[in-house]
């Protein structure tokens, strides 16, 4: 634990500037699927439109230094209280109207397609063209000619999120959205205000993407509709993370998103195919594992894990 | 001013398009009312099925409405295959197991379209591909719409004779009604999964073939696909077929007008609005039966 901590704090220094945007990336959707872990993971709730989050959140911060100069430090704390804002209203009519499982998905997936035509026909915000920070160097913009700040920024929120995810798991709040996962009807029966439960980690969970949303919009330095809301690097990323790692627990989604990046990179290097198709070849090999996992191994590698576990330790006995 | 004929002209077109969209909800819908299963994989197995039907017209000139006969057995067997290797595990699962499962083998089934054709859209031009019928006065319609739209209601009314009158269609509703209770009656319910699941995939076969006769295809059509059917489906209550023509028809003339009246690149939008709307406010539909 110690160590690996060590290694990732001072690994950067002797990366290659390759290595190092991997690191950044791989981070990035590990955050992703830590957000994403409190409202599936903890909860049970199958939300597929964090794209929403991460792209009002986004869009918020940039225009903010576009137009006013916000520093994007504040311009993203705001965006993601935003975030947290739009996530109110919406999970207070998703969740009073009982919607579960498959409904709730489609709903959610399809406001994040609403916003997403919104936003390609909104000139304000140079529609489907997408809009271009310049590249400078002003660390007070969250603007570096380096990579090495980004990554450690991507690695403190990382860091961050563990403990999040750690206290939220210890809390009284934490208990009850696993028992709302487990059972609801049970949970409510015992006493638990289970619209609140949802609507709180529903809203956490919205706050902690939006984040990410700016930390993207400032590292890639360019946003558009078809990326902020894209399903692809937005849901399905963290989705395979969070179910590969292990739903609901601390450690999952970083597993599953690191393994995911290390997969990625591996398929990288397979000689005689070049260029989009390996990522589509990357993308199937995605596909396939998440089947698999989903039917399979309901816990991810993290359950894996605790079977061997105690596999082993039944034998020493 | 937008002219009468063109909204008249819209609708019309509204229609041939729904006719359609009923064709490849029936399936989905079928599928859920039997056994529960949400599959996101659906559009995909459509858009592999105008791959196919490319495929054949590029290298063997065979007419897309003619590929049909190859791509339903085929269609037939990949069910089987699907249903084998992926579906029969997520039976009992909850909604979300499935919908994860499912929204694998769409990932699996676009990337594998995206590494062989790669992603640029492609279609098909045939001699008929742009002449006109004369219809009623100004209104035309369009030839492939046409044909498109003949198949799909006589292929319609076979599934309903297939559902009332033959044995394996009443072992089919037999199962949607009480698995249980079909089981005790000696019904094999899991070959009638299988089956049922089958059919499901030869009747996006057939959409396929006949949506490629007048369409564009890129490998992510098949995500636009499938949200169309959840609205289609939606709209019209879980597992409701009759609702489910009602409903494409429906989605088809309102998707026609919104492009007329708001814009095109809205009009998906559009149609996620009213996914949302109804889910929210009535969520079991125009024709559904009770939610569980």
């Amino acid at each position: 634990m110690a160590v690996s901590a060590f290694v990732l704090i001072v690994l950067p220094f002797s990366a290659s500037s390759y290595l190092l945007t991997l690191m950044i990336t791989s981070l990035h959707v590990v955050y992703l699927a830590q957000s994403w872990n409190l409202i599936f993971g903890c909860c049970g709730q199958l939300a597929l439109g964090h794209g929403l989050f991460y792209g009002i959140t986004g869009y918020f911060s940039t225009k903010l230094l576009q137009e006013v100069g916000v520093t994007p430090y504040l311009g993203g704390l705001l965006g993601a209280l935003v975030a947290a804002l739009i996530a109110l209203p919406l999970g207070a009519l998703l969740f009073r109207s009982k919607l579960k499982g498959l409904y709730l998905g489609l709903v959610t997936l399809a406001t994040m397609e609403i916003l997403k035509a919104i936003f390609n026909n909104w000139t304000y915000v140079a529609s489907s063209a997408g809009i271009y920070l310049p590249f400078k160097d002003a660390p007070r913009q969250f603007m570096f000619m380096n990579r090495l700040p980004y990554y450690y920024i991507a690695l403190l929120m990382v860091g961050v999120m563990i403990l999040v995810t750690k206290l939220i798991k210890m809390s009284k709040l934490g208990y009850r959205a696993i028992a709302v996962r487990e059972n609801e009807e049970a949970a409510e029966a015992s006493g638990i205000n289970c619209f609140g439960v949802k609507l709180t980690m529903f809203a956490l969970s919205a706050f902690f993407t939006g984040l990410a949303g700016t930390f993207y919009a400032q590292f890639m330095l360019y946003i558009a509709p078809e990326i902020m809301f894209g399903f692809g690097n937005t849901v399905l990323l963290p989705m395979l993370g969070v179910i590969v790692g292990g739903r609901g627990t601390v450690f999952g989604p970083i597993v599953g998103g690191l393994a995911f990046s290390i997969l990625g990179e591996i398929l990288r290097r397979i000689p005689f195919i070049h260029g989009p198709q390996v990522s589509a070849a990357t993308m199937m090999v995605y596909g396939i594992v998440l089947t698999i996992i989903s039917i399979r191994y309901y816990g991810g590698l993290m359950g894996l894990m605790v079977h061997w576990k105690k596999d082993s330790s039944q034998t020493k006995e | 001013m937008i002219s009468s004929t063109v909204i008249f002209q819209s609708i019309i077109y509204g229609l041939l398009n729904g006719s359609i969209y009923a064709l490849m909800s029936i399936g989905f819908t079928m599928v859920f009312g039997v056994m529960g299963i949400v599959n996101f994989a659906y559009g995909q197995l459509t858009v592999v099925s105008m791959y196919i039907t490319l495929f054949l017209y590029t290298y063997a000139k065979i007419d897309p409405f003619v590929s049909m006969v190859c791509t339903i057995p085929l269609f037939f067997v990949i069910g089987m295959a699907m249903y084998q290797s992926v579906i029969q595990w997520v039976l009992k699962t909850p909604h979300h197991t499935q919908m994860i499962a499912t929204l694998g083998l769409m990932i699996f089934l676009e990337s594998l379209m995206l590494f062989i054709f790669k992603g640029t859209p492609r279609g098909i031009t045939t001699s008929y591909t742009t002449s006109m019928l004369p219809f009623w006065g100004d209104l035309k319609l369009n030839y492939p719409r046409f044909v498109a739209t003949s198949i799909s209601i006589v292929v319609i009314i076979g599934v309903f004779l297939l559902l009332k009158k033959t044995l394996l269609g009443k072992k089919i509703e037999a199962t949607a009604d009480n698995e249980e209770g079909a089981m005790l009656s000696g019904i094999e319910t899991r070959t009638v999964f299988r089956v049922a699941f089958s059919i499901a995939c030869v009747l996006e076969a057939i959409t396929g073939s006949s949506i490629m006769a007048f369409s564009m295809v890129d490998p992510y059509t098949g995500f636009t696909l499938v949200i169309k059917a959840f609205t289609v489906v939606v709209l019209a209550g879980l597992g409701s077929i009759p609702g489910a023509i009602v409903s494409g028809l429906v989605i088809g003339v309102i998707e026609a007008l919104s492009s007329v009246f708001v814009s095109a690149s809205l009009g998906t939008g559009v149609l996620f609005l009213i996914l949302a709307c109804v889910l929210i406010f009535k969520p079991s539909g125009m024709f559904g039966k009770r939610l569980e």
